[in-house]
C-alpha cells in the first residue's frame, strides 16, 4: 500500500467521506473503503484532474507547496517561522487546510504535510521552484558590493588581541569606551574604530564577538583580557571556519549555535548565485531551507549587514565579493612579512594558528588593509610567560634576521631570569616540616623548600596539598585559594570535527535558477466563473447552494459534475459586516466544535488586524459580546469585541477536520 | 576587485603605501608613485611610502592630477584602493591652485590671488595670516615680499598651498662650469642620479621649481649635486654648512671640480668674513649674536650678495633663526641637502615649506647595490656593566643610568679589540662624552678631536687621516656631520646622544664613501641590560628602515 492510500485510511470516516463525496459524489453501498480509495486514487491520477488541480494553484499556494517540499519538517510552526508574517499564521493555516482538502497535500505518518505523492513529481516540475521561493534577483553589480566586505576577520581579531593585551581598562563602568582607550583605538584602528559614536559601537560589537567565542573575558571593571588558551583552540580551525565563527558569534547564544549558524551561512554563501540580491524574507527562507533549526531573526540580518558580511541596498541583500573571497581564501605563510626593523606585516591571509600566535607575541601598530605589528621587549616577555619561547614560531614564519633572533632570545632570557611566580606557600611547624621534607607525596606535588619551614608548591595545588597533609595527619588552614582562572574553553576543533562528520557534507538545496525550459511557466489560475454560472443553473436549496459556492471559492470543485452533489451538513462558516448574530453563531459553533477561528477586526488604533485563534468562551461586556481565546500559533490570550469584528471565519468548511491534531 | 598578488603595492586606508619589493612589478610601481608619494622607510621586504598633502601638492605643482594619481595606484595596487584614500587625494589635489602668488608692479609687494570668495574670507579671518594680508582688490590681497615664505607656510598649514607664480630672482650671473677632469687629476662626471637630482630641483627654470630638498645617503655626493645645481642656475651662490671643516671641504671641492677662480670663493666663518660670488658660511656664524636678545648681525649676508641660489647643506640641522630668515628670502632659489631628514624637534615640515619640498630621494640600499656607496656591515656589540658599577646603575635616575651605561669602561678594551681586529681599516672612534673619549684615545694612542680642538689642529689631524699617516682617530660629535673622510672604512660608536636616529645615520655616513670592493664596518658598543639598549634600538630605527641590519653580539669582558 502506498503513502497516498495509507493517508486516506488514517483519515476519520467523516473526513474521508466528505472528501469522497465532494469529488466523486455519494458512495454506493455496500461501502468498501479500499474500493473508494482506489477510485479516489484513479480520479487524482487522471491527467485531466491533475491539470485542473494545477490550474487552481496560485502564487501564494506555490510558495507554500515549495516550502512544504523543501523543509525537512514542514509543520505549521516551521512554516510560520519560514514565512515570517507573509503570509501570516492564519493564512498559512487556511492555505494548508485548503490544500489538504484539494488533495494537493496529504499528511505523512507523523502528521506533517507532504506533497501528494501522486502528483508530487509534477508539482515540482510544473509548479514549484526553489529559486522562485527564495527569489534571488539578478542585477548589475554595484560598486558598493564590490567595495564592501566583512570587517570582522581573522586579521582584525589578531590586531584586537594584540591591542587588548596592552590596553588596560577599556570600558567605563557604564559600558562606554574610556577616553584613553578611544584615543588608542583611533590611533591603531583609524579606519574601523575612529573616536566617534560609530567607531565606538563597532568596537563594542567586535568585543562582543570575541567575548561570545570565549576569546576574551570582560570584567565589571571594564577590563577586557584575552584568554590565551581559547585563541589556541580556535587557531586549530581552518581559516574559513574562524571567519564564519566571527560572523555568526553575535547571532548565536553559544559557541555550538555559532558553529551551526556559521555552517548554514557557509552553505548559503556557497549557493548564492553571482550577481544576485535577495530580500530579507528570501534570506531567512534560504537559511531555513538549509537548516531549519537555524534562527535568523530580523536582528540577525541587521548584524550581518553591520559586520559587512552582507550589504543592503534598496532593501535587497547582496553578498559582497569580499565575503566570498574571505571564504575562498587559502591562507599562506608567505603572507606574513617579518623584517629586521622588528616589523611584522600581514599582507594577506596568514595561517590562523600562526597569526594568532603572532598576535600574542607582537604589539599592534596599525590595523589596516595590511595589519602592521611590531615585536617589542614587553610583548615578547609577556608572551614568554604564557606560551614559552617565540623563537620557534618566528623561525617558522620567515628567515629570521640575526638581530631579531638575538633580541628575542635576550628578552626571553630576561623573562626567565627574574620571574614573578604564582605559587602555593606552605608554612609548617618544625615537626611538620620534617614530615613534609621526607614525604614522597609532597615531592610528587613539587615541593620546593625556600626557607625554614616554608615550602613552595605549584599554583593550583592547594586542594591536593591539603588532602596530602590530611593523609599525613596534619590539619592545614588554607588561608587563600585561587580558583582556576580558566573558564570553560570552547573546544572548537572537536566541535568542528563533529560538524564535519555529521553535517558539513549534507546536501543543501540549490538556489541556482532553473534552466528556461524547465522553469515553471507563469500559470493562469483558472477562473471559477464558469462553475458559479453552472451552480446558478442548478436547483439546490439555499444551504446547499451556499456550501457549494464556498467550495467553489475554496477550489474544491474541479469539474461542474461535482456540483450535482449537494454537500449536506454544510454549516455556515463565515459571517461578516453587520451580521452580528451570524458572527455570534459562528463563534459559538467554533467553541462547541473546538474549531479555529479567523477574525478580521479593528485594533485599538483602528487599524485592521487579522488573527487566527482558538475561541474559548464568549462573555457579555456591556451591550456587546467579547470572545476570549488563544492566538495561534503563539498561544497568547486574546479578547476581541464582536462588534469590532468585520469578518469571522470558522474552519469547518473544510472537508478534513483533524488537521489541528496533526500539527 | 579580487586581489592580484603580482601587483607590488598595498594601499592602506591611512594613506601609506606598502611596496612589496619582491613582487614582479615592484620597480615599475616604485617609479610610478615617486612623483606623489614620499619614501618613509625601506627595510628589506616591504617599503613604506606616504601620500601626504605636501607630496600631493608637489605632484599637483608638477602638473599631475588626482585622476592620474588614483589611476596609478589602481594600476599597481594588489587590492582596490580604499575609498577614503581616493577621496582624500581628490580633495587635497583640488585645493592646489585655489590660491596663487603673483608678482606686482611694486618689486617689494606680491599679490595673493584668491578667486573663491569663501576661501578669501577664510584667509582673511585666519589669525595667523591676518597681519600679513591687506585687501588689494576684489579677489586678492597684497603681501610684502619679505612675508612670502611665512604666508606660504601658513597657507600650507591651513590646507591652501599657494601656487607661487612670482618669479624667482636671477641673482648676479656667474658661470659655474664643471670640469671633466678634476683638479686632482681624476676624471670627473656626474652620476646619473646626481644629474637627475639636479634637474629635478632646477625644473628647467619653470614656475614652481628652483626650491626644494634633495635627500641622499651620506657619501652619495650631495656636494656634487650642489655643484651641478650651481652649474644649472649659473648665479652667485651662498652655501651654508655646519662647521668650518665642512666649509673648507666645500671650498676644496669647488676648486677641484669646477672651473671657478679661487678668488671668487669666499669663506664666511668665525675666522674670516669674506663675501664673494660664491660664499661658504657656517650656520653658527649666522646665528651668532652679541647677547641673547640682540639682533643677528650676520643675517645681513643674505641681502648682500645678490644671490641667485642658496644651498643649505645638512638642512636637517637648520637652526630656528635661519628658518625665520629663510621665510623672508623666498624669491631666491633654495636647495636643501641632507641624508637624514629626521628632526627630533619634528620640524621636517618647516624644512619642506620654507626651503622647499623633497625633489629627489633614493633608498640607501639601492645606491649600495649599484656600488655608489660602500656596502656597510653593522654590528651592535653588547658588553656587560662591571660588577662594581651595577649597584650604582641600579639606584640611579634614568638620565644618570644612560650616562653610566654609555661610559661603561668595559667598552674601552672592546674598542682596542676591534681596532686590532681591523688592521687594514681607517677607523673613526666616535663618542659623546669627553672623559670617555680621553680614556679611549689614551688607551689606543690615537689623536682626539673635540669641540675644544682648534680648527687648525683638526684640519691637520683630518689631513693626516686622509693621507694615511694616522689610521685611527677618536672624535666627539663634532665629526657627526659634513666631514669628508673618504678613506674611513670603519666606525666604532662608543656613546651617543640618547636615541638620535639622525646621529646614528650620520655616523654611519662617515664611512659610506665607496672603497673599491671593501666593505665598511660600523660597530656600536652598547651596555648590556641597560637603558642604552633601548636608546640604541631607537637610534637604529632610521637605518633599519633603510634596509640595514645589525648583527648583534654579546662580548664578555675579555673581548
Amino acid at each position: 500500500m502506498n503513502e497516498f492510500e495509507e493517508y486516506l485510511l488514517r483519515l476519520s470516516d467523516s473526513s474521508f467521506f466528505a472528501l469522497y463525496r465532494n469529488y466523486l459524489g455519494p458512495e454506493k453501498s455496500p461501502v468498501r473503503k479500499h474500493a473508494l480509495i482506489r477510485e479516489l486514487r484513479a480520479f487524482f491520477s487522471r491527467p485531466k484532474t491533475v491539470d485542473r488541480v494545477f490550474s487552481y494553484i496560485d502564487d501564494e499556494e506555490t510558495e507554500i507547496l515549495a516550502a512544504v517540499d523543501l523543509l525537512p519538517a514542514p509543520g505549521t510552526d516551521a512554516l510560520v517561522r519560514f514565512f515570517d508574517g507573509e503570509p501570516g499564521p492564519a493564512s498559512i493555516q487556511r492555505l494548508l487546510s485548503n490544500l489538504l482538502d484539494r488533495m494537493v497535500l496529504i499528511r505523512d505518518g507523523s502528521g506533517l504535510p507532504r506533497l501528494n505523492p501522486l502528483i508530487a513529481a509534477e508539482i515540482r516540475s510544473r509548479v514549484t521552484d526553489n529559486y522562485q521561493l527564495v527569489r534571488f534577483v539578478p542585477d548589475r553589480e554595484t560598486a558598493a558590493t564590490q567595495r564592501a566586505g566583512p570587517w570582522m576577520t581573522v586579521n582584525l581579531a589578531c590586531a584586537l588581541r594584540s591591542f587588548l593585551a596592552w590596553s588596560g581598562t577599556v570600558f567605563t563602568r557604564s559600558g562606554a569606551v574610556r577616553r584613553s582607550a578611544r584615543n588608542a583605538l583611533d590611533e591603531a584602528f583609524p579606519a574601523l574604530f575612529a573616536a566617534d559614536a560609530e567607531g565606538e559601537s563597532r568596537f563594542a560589537r567586535a568585543i562582543e564577538v570575541l567575548s561570545r567565542l570565549g576569546l576574551v573575558e570582560r570584567d565589571d571593571e571594564g577590563n577586557v583580557t584575552p584568554v590565551d588558551v581559547t585563541w589556541e583552540e580556535l587557531g586549530d580551525l581552518p581559516y574559513e571556519w574562524v571567519n564564519l565563527l566571527l560572523w555568526s558569534a553575535p547571532l548565536a547564544e553559544s559557541v555550538e549555535a555559532a558553529l551551526e549558524t556559521g555552517n548554514t551561512l557557509r552553505d548559503l554563501f556557497a549557493q548564492w548565485p553571482d550577481g544576485t540580491g535577495l530580500d530579507r524574507r528570501g534570506f531567512r527562507r534560504a537559511v531555513m531551507l538549509i537548516e531549519p533549526a537555524t534562527q535568523i531573526e530580523t536582528g540577525a540580518v541587521d548584524l550581518l549587514v553591520e559586520l559587512g558580511v552582507l550589504v543592503e541596498i534598496d532593501s535587497r541583500l547582496w553578498l559582497p565579493d569580499a565575503t566570498r573571497r574571505v571564504l575562498a581564501t587559502t591562507p599562506d605563510p608567505s603572507n606574513i612579512v617579518l623584517q629586521a626593523n622588528m616589523e611584522v606585516v600581514f599582507t594577506d591571509a596568514p595561517p590562523v594558528a600562526t597569526a594568532f600566535a603572532l598576535s600574542e607575541v607582537c604589539e599592534i601598530v596599525a590595523y589596516d588593509r595590511a595589519p602592521h605589528f611590531v615585536l617589542t621587549e614587553r610583548s615578547v616577555m609577556r608572551a614568554y610567560q604564557s606560551r614559552g619561547s617565540a623563537l620557534p614560531l618566528l623561525q617558522g614564519v620567515a628567515a629570521l634576521p640575526q638581530n631579531v633572533r638575538f633580541n628575542v632570545s635576550r628578552w626571553e632570557e630576561r623573562a626567565r631570569s627574574v620571574r614573578i611566580r604564582r605559587a602555593v606557600v606552605l608554612q609548617v611547624s618544625d615537626e611538620a616540616a620534617r614530615m613534609v621534607a621526607a614525604s614522597p607525596t609532597m615531592a610528587d606535588l613539587g615541593a620546593e623548600a625556600i626557607g625554614k619551614n616554608i615550602f613552595l608548591f605549584p599554583e593550583g595545588s592547594a586542594d591536593r596539598l591539603e588532602a596530602a597533609l590530611r593523609d599525613m595527619g596534619v590539619s592545614a588552614i588554607v588561608e587563600s585559594t585561587r580558583g582556576d582562572p580558566g573558564s570553560d574553553v570552547p573546544h572548537f576543533a572537536r566541535l568542528a570535527e563533529r560538524y564535519r562528520q555529521s553535517q558539513l557534507f549534507r546536501s543543501v538545496p540549490g538556489f541556482t535558477p532553473a534552466e528556461n525550459e524547465t522553469t515553471p511557466a507563469k500559470r493562469d489560475v483558472a477562473s471559477p466563473h464558469d462553475l458559479d454560472a453552472a451552480l446558478e443553473k442548478l436547483e439546490h436549496d439555499e444551504g446547499a447552494r451556499r456550501e457549494l459556492s464556498l467550495r467553489i471559492d475554496r477550489k474544491l470543485i474541479l469539474f461542474p459534475e461535482q456540483l450535482q452533489n449537494p454537500a449536506g451538513g454544510g454549516a455556515l462558516t463565515e459571517a461578516r459586516g453587520l451580521d452580528y448574530l451570524g458572527k455570534v453563531r459562528i463563534i459559538e459553533q467554533a467553541i462547541a466544535d473546538d474549531d479555529l477561528l479567523e477574525a478580521v477586526f479593528r485594533a485599538g488604533e483602528g487599524t485592521p488586524e487579522r488573527i487566527l485563534c482558538r475561541p474559548l468562551e464568549l462573555d457579555r461586556t456591556g451591550d456587546d459580546l467579547m470572545v476570549r481565546g488563544r492566538r495561534e500559533p503563539d498561544g497568547k490570550a486574546v479578547r476581541i469585541r464582536v462588534r469590532r469584528i468585520s469578518v469571522v471565519r470558522r474552519f469547518s468548511g473544510t472537508l478534513i477536520r483533524e488537521f489541528r491534531e496533526n500539527r | 576587485m579580487a586581489p592580484d598578488a603580482s601587483q607590488a603595492l598595498i594601499v592602506q586606508g591611512d594613506g601609506t603605501i606598502l611596496l612589496d619589493v619582491h613582487a614582479p612589478g615592484a620597480e615599475e610601481a616604485r617609479d610610478a608613485i615617486a612623483p606623489f608619494a614620499e619614501l618613509e622607510k625601506s627595510p628589506e621586504h616591504m617599503h613604506t611610502y606616504v601620500v601626504s598633502p605636501l607630496s600631493l601638492w608637489n605632484a599637483a605643482s608638477a602638473g599631475l592630477g588626482a585622476a592620474e594619481i588614483v589611476a596609478t595606484l589602481e594600476l599597481h595596487s594588489r587590492y582596490d584602493v580604499p575609498g577614503n584614500v581616493r577621496s582624500t587625494i581628490e580633495e587635497t589635489v583640488s585645493r592646489y591652485g585655489l590660491v596663487t602668488i603673483e608678482a606686482t608692479d611694486d618689486p617689494y609687494r606680491l599679490s595673493l590671488v584668491v578667486p573663491v570668495e569663501s576661501v578669501r574670507r577664510e584667509l582673511a579671518a585666519n589669525t595667523a595670516l591676518q597681519r600679513y594680508l591687506s585687501p588689494a582688490g576684489d579677489d586678492r590681497f597684497a603681501v610684502a615680499l619679505v612675508d612670502r615664505g611665512t604666508v606660504k607656510r601658513e597657507l600650507v598649514r591651513i590646507g591652501y598651498p599657494a601656487h607661487d607664480l612670482a618669479p624667482l630672482v636671477e641673482g648676479e650671473r656667474l658661470a659655474v662650469n664643471l670640469r671633466s677632469v678634476a683638479g686632482s687629476g681624476r676624471p670627473f662626471s656626474l652620476r646619473d642620479y646626481q644629474l637627475e637630482a639636479a634637474r629635478a630641483f632646477h625644473g628647467g627654470g619653470k614656475p614652481g621649481t628652483g626650491f626644494g630638498t634633495v635627500v641622499l645617503p651620506c657619501g652619495a655626493g650631495k656636494t656634487i649635486i650642489g655643484m651641478a645645481v650651481m652649474n644649472l642656475v649659473s648665479a652667485n651662490t651662498l652655501i651654508l654648512t655646519t662647521n668650518v671643516a665642512a666649509v673648507h671641504q666645500w671650498m676644496d671641492e669647488l676648486l677641484d671640480k669646477t672651473e671657478i677662480d679661487p678668488d671668487q670663493i669666499g669663506e664666511y666663518t668665525g675666522e674670516r668674513k669674506e663675501i664673494r660670488p660664491i660664499t661658504v658660511a657656517t650656520y653658527q656664524i649666522l646665528v651668532w649674536r652679541g647677547d641673547r636678545e640682540g639682533p643677528f648681525p650676520h643675517f645681513d649676508i643674505f641681502r648682500r650678495g645678490n644671490w641667485g641660489l642658496i644651498i643649505y647643506d645638512e638642512v636637517h640641522l637648520l637652526p630656528a633663526p635661519v628658518f625665520r630668515v629663510t621665510a623672508e628670502i623666498q624669491a631666491v632659489r633654495r636647495l636643501g641637502l641632507t641624508a637624514t631628514l629626521v628632526r627630533e624637534d619634528n620640524r621636517e615640515e618647516d624644512v619642506f615649506s620654507l626651503v622647499g619640498p623633497k625633489r629627489f630621494d633614493v633608498p640607501w640600499k639601492e645606491l649600495e647595490q649599484k656600488g655608489w656607496i660602500a656596502e656597510a656591515v653593522c654590528y651592535e656589540i653588547r658588553v656587560d656593566l662591571p660588577h662594581d658599577t651595577r649597584l650604582e646603575y641600579a639606584v640611579a635616575d634614568k638620565r644618570r643610568k644612560f650616562r653610566i651605561a654609555s661610559e661603561n669602561d668595559v667598552k674601552i678594551p672592546i674598542v682596542r679589540q676591534i681596532v686590532e681586529n681591523h688592521r687594514e681599516d681607517a677607523i673613526l672612534v666616535i663618542g659623546q662624552y669627553l672623559d670617555q673619549l680621553d680614556k679611549i684615545a689614551a688607551e689606543i694612542q690615537a689623536p682626539l678631536i673635540t669641540g675644544k680642538t682648534p680648527n687648525a689642529m683638526r684640519e691637520e689631524i683630518y689631513g693626516q687621516f686622509r693621507d694615511g699617516h694616522v689610521r685611527v682617530i677618536v672624535v666627539s660629535k663634532v665629526a657627526n656631520f659634513a666631514i669628508d673622510l673618504p678613506d674611513a672604512s670603519l666606525a666604532i660608536q662608543v656613546s651617543g646622544s640618547f636615541g638620535s636616529r639622525q646621529e646614528e645615520a650620520q655616523r654611519l655616513g662617515r664611512i659610506l664613501r665607496p672603497k673599491g670592493h671593501r666593505n665598511a664596518y660600523f660597530y656600536s658598543i652598547v651596555s648590556n641590560q641597560t637603558v642604552e639598549e633601548g636608546f640604541a634600538a631607537h637610534r637604529q630605527r632610521f637605518l633599519t628602515e633603510q634596509g640595514y641590519t645589525y648583527h648583534i653580539e654579546h662580548w664578555g669582558h675579555e673581548g
